[in-house]
């Protein structure tokens, strides 16, 4: 990585360290600080493993969603914060391309964060098991976790959801190129316009005209995306229940089952066909961006 | 400067030849030609709408030119932006530093993006001014924000500054803490500096030459040493008024006490000089002059 892409992601990070961190620590304190008056329910007692690592998983899961959910309400003003702030005349006058600027900030908030607060809420998830075990069980509940059990069964886990998070990202580059631009060139008018657009393309055309095109495209986008992610949640919780009875190795297989499958499905016309897309939308944000708009 | 002096492509930091910008159809430059030297600082002067901006921006590779050719430190704006950036300075317009940093971590980004910038030689610039390292933009002062920009762009080792009204809106002080520190800090001789503004008079002490832009058009393109050679003002009694205006002046104005004045492009026949007496012409009236739009203007002074 150059000094300047680095830079760029500096950049990043000194703007929105606060909401990042909003993010990922507010939930888990929330929770944490709630726990003293609060109930816990629907987690398996007397099997502290199975709890341990249901505790773990919900959390890093959680607070992976809920970065997820803010980032895509914050795209469209992403897209063009600078210019809303005057600041994209500051920006222009450095030598910094076009590219890499408009590269690190998806960079950075569609990859290195979500990997981070995925990271991050994994480590919280051991403090908040840590937690919600004393709540339930007293210290002594504490003693009994098997933390080193919890880690060696999510940790390849947690392996297989950081493979996933770009190949994920790749699946929606199209939708999130699609965002960007409609926010940059229609300004406040492109999210309206965008729902608009995605209403009539798939609700109306395919009612109306059964074509069904765009809906099964966007369908298939999405659930690439999920695939990618996290593809077979049922083999992951076989696995785990396998961990309790002793075999340890469901897990393993799981991840690289689970691994190759989220690779094999990049292999496909709709996969490719999203990225040239996308590759689309990224040249028409540096054509808007060259504009200093 | 320009076609009166230096031609050689070794000493000239800008060559502009028959640039032509546009906007869709509306031409905002036409056919300008100049080139500056070494050392000088140059007034962009102009109306709103004049072309200077837009000539700035094509200077800094952000608008392709619609015909004519234009080498910045003999490189191409648009194709070689990148290089061109790290070897120029460059302050597009007002109090555009982003609002959510502090002033240390623009320096930090500064010192990451900007090859050539001096993180101490802007933190020993900025303890000039009233900005703190620790300051947020979003609380400074305009002139604040301002003079913190100079700061951070002055610290780049560059030959080039190029500066959009960098002044405007800024009260009196402001601008002139901006000039000081543009002379003081950055005007070493070698060094050029080209600034577009609107504050004339202001100026006109810091100048070595001037770019005068009308309705897309270079209508002037001379050093100062030279408009004292080349324009002549002539100061006279008010009876002597049409005889004046008979040798055709770029400009007649009224002075303070009442006396008249014109300003012409060469020297006036020897009857009307015999008329008055020769002044200096300022930069302001001669800026009028050359720039003024009857149509717009219709109480001629006078």
């Amino acid at each position: 990585m150059n000094s300047r892409f680095s830079t760029l992601l500096l950049r990043e990070w000194m703007q929105h360290k606060r909401g990042w961190l909003v993010t990922l620590l507010a939930p888990p304190a929330i929770v944490l600080a709630m726990l003293p008056f609060g109930e816990v329910n629907g987690l398996p007692s007397g099997a502290p493993l199975a709890f341990g690592m249901a505790v773990v998983m919900a959390t890093a899961l959680s607070l992976l969603a809920m970065s997820s959910i803010s980032t895509s309400f914050q795209l469209s003003g992403l897209a063009r914060r600078d210019v809303q702030d005057r600041s994209i005349e500051f920006w222009l006058s450095l030598p910094a391309s076009h590219s890499e600027s408009i590269g690190a900030t998806l960079a950075a908030h569609l990859l290195l964060v979500p990997a981070a607060i995925l990271l991050g809420g994994y480590a919280l998830g051991f403090v908040m098991a840590a937690g919600v075990a004393v709540k339930v069980g007293g210290l002594a509940a504490l003693a009994d976790m098997p933390w080193m059990q919890v880690l060696a069964a999510t940790l390849p886990v947690m392996g297989r959801l950081l493979l996933g998070l770009p190949l994920a990202l790749l699946w929606l580059a199209p939708l999130v190129m699609l965002l960007m631009n409609a926010s940059v060139w229609l300004k406040r008018w492109g999210i309206p316009a965008l729902v608009a657009v995605l209403i009539v393309a798939c609700a109306i055309v395919p009612k109306v005209y059964g074509i069904h095109v765009f809906s099964d495209a966007l369908r298939e986008q999405v659930a690439g995306a999920g695939l990618a992610l996290l593809g077979n949640g049922d083999g992951l919780e076989e696995a785990f229940r396998a961990i309790e009875h002793g075999d340890s190795s469901g897990v393993g297989r799981w991840v690289v089952g689970d691994a190759m499958n989220a690779l094999r499905a990049t292999a496909s016309l709709q996969f490719f066909g999203g990225l040239v897309l996308a590759a689309a939308g990224f040249a028409l944000l540096i054509v808007r961006r060259r504009r200093g708009a | 400067m320009g076609d009166r002096t230096m031609t050689t492509t070794t000493t000239n930091l800008i060559e502009a030849s028959g640039l032509t910008l546009r906007y869709g159809r509306k031409t905002a430059l036409d056919d300008v030609s100049f080139t500056i030297p070494k050392g000088r600082v140059v007034g962009l002067l102009g109306h709103n709408g004049a072309g200077k901006t837009s000539l700035m921006k094509a200077l800094v590779g952000l608008m392709p030119p619609g015909g004519g050719t234009v080498s910045v430190l003999g490189l191409d704006p648009v194709r070689q932006r990148g290089r061109l950036l790290e070897q120029l300075s460059y302050i597009p317009d007002v109090a555009v530093l982003p609002r959510w940093a502090r002033v240390h971590e623009l320096i930090e980004l500064m010192s990451g993006l900007q090859p050539r910038f001096s993180a101490e030689r802007a933190r020993a610039l900025l303890k000039r001014t009233s900005v703190g390292l620790n300051d947020k933009v979003k609380s400074l002062s305009k002139g604040m924000v301002v003079q913190a920009h100079l700061a951070l762009i002055a610290a780049v080792d560059a030959q080039l500054m190029i500066l959009d009204e960098p002044t405007l809106g800024l009260d009196v002080m402001s601008r002139k803490s901006f000039y000081e520190m543009l002379i003081d800090e950055w005007c070493d001789g070698e060094r050029s500096v080209l600034i577009s503004t609107h504050q004339v008079e202001e100026v006109e002490s810091l100048l070595s030459d001037v770019l005068m832009l009308d309705e897309g058009k270079l209508v002037l393109n001379i050093s100062l040493e030279d408009i004292d050679s080349r324009f002549v003002a002539l100061s006279h009694d008010p009876a002597a008024a049409d005889a004046v205006a008979g040798a055709h002046p770029l400009l007649r104005y009224r002075q303070a006490g009442g006396r008249g004045a014109a300003i012409f492009d060469g020297v006036p026949p020897e009857q009307v000089s015999q008329l008055g007496e020769r002044i200096r012409p300022s930069l302001v009236d001669l800026f009028m002059a050359l720039t003024r739009k009857p149509a717009l203007q219709p109480t001629t002074p006078v």
